[in-house]
């Protein structure tokens, strides 16, 4: 079981990533806005963060960038969905050099959820180097 | 290059007596690269009087044969009638005109002809002649249509990037929460069948979003390229389990050509043309795969080629049948986005694609790809 901060601007997509994290016993801290998820994370404790990318700002790529600079050893997963100027493979492409741990396409089967989530999660707590 | 353009012809002009002398001139018409034609307006039937050396090239008519006859020889069945009311309307009324017409060669050939006509008069004005001046613009028209069509695509491809976002968001819970809701045990039956239908219908929304965004994604600049015969070979082994109880044909030799393609790119061409095919035929009927290479004029190519037994295609349906959103299959699972997609792969990679059927004598598709020159210590895989 871990501590998941999921961001998506979306609230259906929002509600289904918490309903397939919690039936895996997760527990989810759901934002639907940026600002008030990187908020939620630094002042917390939490195990890995589920986003979107393509949001109002901070949108999911700048979230990742700033997460890399300030809780290096925190797991971030992408989901990309497109967008609007620029093909699927910008978002995902984007979200491998800035670090994300997994990416994956919306919409997405929940097995395809669960194992980005978890293959990341392992270990859960790195020992410090 | 700009097209001919029909100007009277004034023959009274002392330019090109007081420049040039009869002979040069008639020596500079005769090997002038533009086919000329000069046909008799006074004669029954506007005879040919004159053609030069590269009408003869272009239409592989003799002079002989050519010449006392009406050029209407170049016309043939898909030649467009309109078209042809057109020029005996403007050659009728004395005034010249440039008209795009399908015209056949002597040997059958059809080519796109750029006819410009004009009528030539002496230095009192009265009509002496009608001039013909013709070019082969079949590559040209061929060049326009596909950029044509290359620009519809990126604008179906920004529609379709962009309603890929929004229906993306809409269809990831119904597809996972009816997902999650149906694991649990308790469900009503009737209510897990619907709950089921919800789901697969996200699904196949998901599919339809998944075509259509293929139209949005560009080939990459430089692909290295792939051999097509293992990439077939993996194709027709992902079909082989949903093809039931038809029987699949395969001769797909170890051929180690390469073509400008992604390898996933032919597994995705190929799987669609078997996919059709299976659609096409009855529960019994027969798929065959080939792939030849042929050395020809234009290089080495590679032919590969679907075949089924099935119901087949009559002529409206084979004309449309490479049009996005064109299917017979729309309310069985087809996105009609198949075909179309083929197409612009294969065009992508510099082929092209054929297509013969005929309603009750199955369909053949027949692929021809240009091959890409060997590199050296190149493994086939």
């Amino acid at each position: 079981m871990a501590d998941i901060v999921v961001i998506d601007d979306d609230p259906g997509v929002l509600a289904a990533v918490r309903a397939i994290l919690e039936s895996r016993g997760h527990r989810v801290s759901a934002h639907g806005d940026g600002s008030a998820a990187l908020a939620a994370i630094e002042g917390g404790r939490f195990d890995l963060v589920v986003t979107d990318v393509w949001m109002a700002r901070p949108d999911g790529i700048e979230i990742l960038k700033r997460l890399r600079e300030t809780r290096p050893e925190l797991p971030v997963v992408v989901l990309t969905g497109g967008a609007p100027d620029a093909p699927l493979a910008y978002g995902a492409s984007l979200a491998g050099a800035f670090g994300a741990a997994a990416v994956i396409y919306k919409p997405f089967e929940k097995e395809d959820l669960i194992a980005a989530v978890e293959d990341s999660l392992t270990p859960p707590n790195p020992p410090p180097a | 290059m700009d097209p001919i353009r029909a100007v009277p012809v004034d023959l009274g002009a002392a330019f090109p007596a007081a420049v040039l002398s009869d002979k040069l001139l008639a020596a500079v018409v005769d090997s002038c690269p533009i086919s000329v034609a000069v046909a008799d307006p006074f004669a029954p039937d506007m005879p040919l009087l004159y053609v030069n050396d590269a009408f003869v090239a272009t239409t592989g008519y003799a002079r002989e044969a050519a010449l006392g006859r009406n050029c209407r020889f170049l016309q043939g069945p898909e030649t467009d009638p309109a078209a042809v009311a057109a020029l005996r309307a403007a050659i009728a009324e004395r005034r010249p005109i440039t008209v795009d017409l399908l015209n056949y060669r002597r040997d059958g050939t059809a080519f796109w002809n750029q006819l410009a006509v004009a009528p030539v008069h002496d230095a009192a004005g009265r009509l002496t002649a009608f001039l013909a001046l013709q070019r082969d613009v079949t590559e040209d028209r061929r060049r326009a249509a596909a950029a044509q069509r290359r620009s519809a695509m990126e604008a179906t491809g920004r529609l379709a990037a962009g309603l890929a976002h929004e229906i993306h968001n809409l269809v990831q819970p119904v597809i996972t929460l009816t997902d999650l809701a149906l694991e649990r045990g308790d469900l009503d039956p009737a209510l897990r069948e619907h709950l089921g239908i919800v789901r697969d219908s996200g699904r196949r929304a998901r599919e339809l979003m998944r075509d259509v965004l293929s139209f949005a994604r560009p080939e990459p600049a430089a692909v290295p390229g792939a051999v097509v015969a293992p990439a077939l070979r993996r194709a027709v082994a992902m079909a082989r389990a949903t093809l039931g109880g038809r029987r699949l044909e395969c001769d797909i030799p170890e051929l180690p050509d390469r073509i400008r393609a992604e390898a996933a790119a032919i597994e995705r061409v190929a799987l669609n043309l078997i996919g059709n095919a299976r659609d096409a035929t009855a529960a019994d009927g027969t798929i065959a795969i080939g792939l030849q290479a042929m050395d020809g004029p234009d290089g080495r190519r590679l032919l590969l080629a679907v075949a089924d037994d099935g119901v087949g295609m009559d002529a409206a349906t084979r004309a449309r049948a490479f049009e996005p959103f064109f299917s017979t299959r729309l309310r069985r699972g087809g996105t009609g986005l198949g075909l179309a997609i083929v197409r612009e792969l294969v065009e992508s990679w510099g082929g092209s694609i054929a297509v013969q059927s005929a309603p009750g004598s199955g369909t053949r598709m027949e692929l021809s790809l240009p091959v890409l020159p060997a590199s050296k210590g190149e493994a086939i895989g």
